[in-house]
């Protein structure tokens, strides 16, 4: 088959899904969600460098586990539905 | 006489010209540079005043003519109007003599046509009637024409005076213009003179304001006791040795504390001791009124005069008695007779609350509504710790005249010398009547100065006033340069003195002081050593002095906090303090004449102090809201030396609102769940979801919880600091020292704030973010008093010279 059938089979066999449209929403979603986690530790790093306490590293632990469970939810999105 | 005037205009012109040339001609000055600027104003001030004298008595010179050419003006004006009255009535007359002359001319025309002599002939008579009859006939024409030949010249004269006067009209208007102009502008370029040199030395005045305004000194005696170190009673370890000194402190205007103490000790009422004190004041009763009192709320006067605290309680009741009467005076004059609120700390009064008690409390109550008054008006009533012998005017220390400060010797005696003014100053007793301010540690912790450091002192005052572009060069040289040039040493100063061809001082072998006993000021300081004897100008002598001492040493303290409004005694200004010099020479210093009362006691460090008295505990709870000495608790800016006193946060509260958020949050899933179960049929797309939800509560949460977490305000031993994040990723940090504080109050409200005591803490500052505001933090009384302690500190470290 050439790749021009090829393309017309792939044409006439698609079918629109919803699910996709929400994968694709989500996924963007969760680009800036992503983002936002990593400004969160530039944040906490600045906040701890003008604030230095004894309560500074568990706060950087649970900055870095937000931004752990942002990429975790990404990757779940990614394999679900 | 009009030539001379110009010309005397003309020169008095190029003199102005040449005079503001001279004074527009300034060194390059750094803002910074005070005292650089300072002499540059004094030179000019010194080359205003003489060109200022002559431009006045060329003024006067050219008033004189001027006024000698108005006169002539007006006797010329005085001359036109009779000139024009005179032209009116000959108008009149020639208007009658016009219609004269007209009947003249036709009777002269009829009769030298009609009657001809011919026909004359013909009808006489006789030869003798014929004769008398030409001789008459011939006498009334020659009347006729001599009268038109008289009406025709006066015609003339007339149209000559009319020109004349018109013209005499006009020249009048332009030299009387003229004239006017010219005086106008004489009285313009005087006044700008005279401006000008208000100016600058309102300039002066601001600029040593600015240099001084960091050195604190108590003002009253609610600032708390009295700490000044007299270093005669001090050995340095060097020979010879010389310590400058200072009569009293700060402003001397107004009331004398110690010296209302010295008189009451010698029986003086509390009336005589207002009376010596005020000019031309008298005691009168005003009614109770209420009172505004920041932090207090409303309260009856006498209350509040209950709870000041201005005065110890162990001085004579007619003392305590005079204070009250000025505390009270203050105060209404202050609030305006209630329409104002009054600070509780000495930027107006120290009031504590409740009731102090013992000898004040009786004061108060025997002198009930009693205020000093002057022409109607409740004085306020200034008042100050200790004058050192001599009171000022308030216009003498630059504050606005009022006529109830008076210049005045506070002695029981003549005073001749320094040992009569010592002996009969009623404010003797006072801690710092007599004192020199600064120390060195190296140096038995005093104020003694080697003979070469003064002439180093001297090298560079004569330096700085044979070249003041180098004063930049010239401030102390154990301390950074404030200018970021490089700081000349002793040796450099010589060199460049040299250069200039002036003999430096290598040491210093007397120093003398001359004085105005009447006023109770420095007049000349005269410097005798190695490079002969030099005489300066006390205040000049006094600027270099405090410029150039090393370490802390200031022997004329001068200060003025410029950022505060002028009331009472904590605003000062520049004034002429006089200074004794005690010089020791090859033995060790003379016990003082006068005992000094108090001794001075060993203070702890300041945080030790605020620690103990505060009977604080240290904080370890990193989540607290109120930390005091927080342990392992550094921010960014913090210096090596400088301790947290305190760090406050929003009161936890306060993080009910989004704790609640929160929870609703949480549960928010289940409940939609619950109500919608067939919402969303994918299982995988529900937990999805259901996960987001979370994983955005939680990002919710934790950015709350930092936001309140590092919002926070410190309090160190030294400073205020302010550390904010208002929006991801922005911070801003605001600092402020802790004698910039002029005023703290706390302001709490509501039903929440009273029940867990939390509220705002205001602190007003002297520095360039004029408020720091403490959000509801928990305590706010506990943190002014943290505050009001550590402004307390900070100034008496001040005095005693241990200020980092």
């Amino acid at each position: 088959m050439s790749p021009f059938e090829k393309l017309v089979q792939f044409s006439t066999n698609f079918t629109f899904s919803f699910n996709w449209v929400l994968k694709a929403l989500f996924l963007l979603a969760m680009l800036f969600y992503v983002a936002f986690g990593v400004v969160v530790i530039r944040q906490v790093s600045l906040m701890s460098k003008t604030l230095e306490g004894t309560f500074d590293l568990p706060i950087k632990i649970i900055a870095w586990v937000h931004l752990g469970m942002i990429l975790g939810l990404l990757v779940i999105i990614l394999l679900a539905f | 006489m009009k030539k001379a005037a110009v010309f005397l205009f003309l020169c008095f012109l190029v003199s102005l010209f040449l005079c503001f040339s001279v004074l527009t001609v300034r060194a390059d000055c750094p803002e910074t540079d005070y005292d650089c600027q300072i002499a540059e104003i004094q030179k000019v001030i010194d080359a205003l005043k003489p060109a200022h004298e002559r431009n006045k008595a060329e003024l006067a010179e050219l008033k004189t003519q001027l006024a000698s050419l108005q006169k002539k003006l007006d006797s010329i004006a005085v001359k036109l109007k009779e000139l024009e009255k005179s032209i009116f009535e000959r108008e009149v007359d020639l208007a009658f003599q016009n219609e004269l002359l007209a009947v003249k001319v036709r009777s002269y025309y009829i009769k030298s046509q009609r009657y001809s002599p011919l026909l004359l002939f013909l009808s006489s008579s006789s030869a003798q009637e014929l004769t008398r009859e030409l001789i008459f006939r011939q006498q009334a024409v020659n009347q006729d024409r001599l009268m038109i030949i008289q009406i025709a010249s006066d015609l003339k004269e007339l149209e000559e005076d009319k020109v004349t006067y018109e013209k005499s009209q006009v020249s009048l208007a332009q030299a009387q213009k003229q004239v006017d102009e010219r005086a106008t502008f004489l009285e313009g370029e005087v006044e700008k003179v005279e401006s000008a040199i208000v100016s600058l030395t309102t300039k002066q005045q601001q600029l040593l304001a600015q240099k001084l305004a960091s050195l604190n000194l108590p003002a009253t005696l609610g600032a708390g006791p009295l700490v000044c170190v007299d270093d005669r009673e001090r050995d340095p370890g060097f020979r010879p040795a010389f310590a400058f000194y200072t009569y009293g402190i700060p402003h001397r205007v107004g009331m004398n504390q110690y010296g209302a103490y010295g008189r009451a000790k010698a029986g003086q009422s509390y009336r005589d001791i207002l009376n010596a004190y005020y000019e031309g004041i008298t005691i009168e009763k005003k009614p109770n009124i209420n009172i505004k009192v920041q932090g207090y709320g409303e309260m009856p006067l006498e209350q509040y005069l209950l709870g000041i605290y201005e005065m110890p309680e162990s001085w004579p009741i007619e003392a305590q008695k005079a204070q009250a009467v000025a505390a009270r005076s203050y105060a209404l004059a202050y609030t305006d007779n209630g329409a104002k609120e009054i600070c509780t700390t000495q930027y107006c009064q120290v009031y504590k609350g409740g009731n102090k008690g013992g000898n004040w409390e009786a004061a108060v109550k025997a002198t009930e509504g009693e205020v000093a008054v002057h022409s109607g008006q409740v004085i306020t009533a200034w008042y100050a710790s200790t004058a050192g012998g001599y009171t000022f005017l308030s216009s003498d220390v630059g504050w606005s005249h009022r006529p109830w400060t008076k210049r005045m010797r506070d002695t029981s005696g003549d005073v001749g010398n320094f040992a009569d003014l010592q002996g009969k100053a009623y404010d003797n007793d006072s801690p710092c009547f007599y004192a020199a301010q600064g120390w060195r540690k190296e140096y038995n912790k005093s104020a003694w100065l080697k003979s070469e450091e003064v002439a180093d002192i001297v090298n560079v005052l004569l330096l700085a006033k044979e070249d003041p572009s180098t004063q930049k060069h010239l401030p102390q040289v154990d301390k950074p340069n404030p200018d970021g040039v490089d700081t000349w040493d002793a040796g450099r100063v010589r060199q460049e003195l040299s250069s200039r061809g002036i003999t430096p001082f290598n040491g210093v072998s007397d120093v003398s002081v001359g004085w105005d006993k009447g006023l109770g000021r420095t007049t000349a300081v005269t410097v005798s050593g190695d490079a002969g004897t030099k005489t300066f100008e006390g205040p000049e002598f006094k600027n270099f002095f405090n410029l150039r001492a090393p370490a802390n040493s200031r022997c004329l303290i001068l200060r003025k906090s410029d950022k505060i409004k002028p009331v009472k005694s904590k605003v000062l200004k520049f004034i002429n303090p006089m200074p004794d010099i005690y010089v020791a020479k090859d033995k060790k210093p003379t016990k003082p004449k006068v005992a000094r009362p108090k001794a001075i006691k060993p203070k702890a460090t300041k945080t030790e102090t605020v620690a103990e008295k505060m009977k604080l505990r240290r904080t370890t709870n990193p989540l607290t809201a109120l930390a005091i000495r927080p342990k392992k608790v550094f921010f960014e800016t913090q210096e090596k030396e400088e301790k947290i006193i305190l760090l406050a946060r929003r009161h936890q509260v306060t993080n009910l609102r989004w704790v609640l958020i929160t929870i609703v949050m949480f549960f928010l899933p289940w409940f939609v769940t619950g109500m919608f179960p067939q919402l969303v049929s994918s299982l995988s797309f529900r937990a999805v979801v259901i996960l987001t939800w979370y994983l955005a509560t939680f990002s919710y949460a934790f950015e709350k919880f930092l936001k309140w977490f590092f919002n926070v305000n410190i309090i160190t031993d030294e400073r205020v600091v302010d550390i904010d994040f208002p929006f991801i990723l922005y911070r801003d940090i605001s600092t402020t020292k802790i004698d910039n504080i002029q005023d703290v109050s706390a302001k709490t409200g509501g039903f929440a704030r009273a029940l867990f005591d939390y509220g705002d803490v205001h602190i007003q500052t002297a520095g360039e973010q004029r408020e720091f505001i403490f959000e509801a933090v928990p305590q706010p009384d506990e943190v002014i008093r943290i505050l009001n302690q550590l402004v307390l500190e900070e100034e008496q470290e001040k005095l005693e010279g241990r200020v980092r």
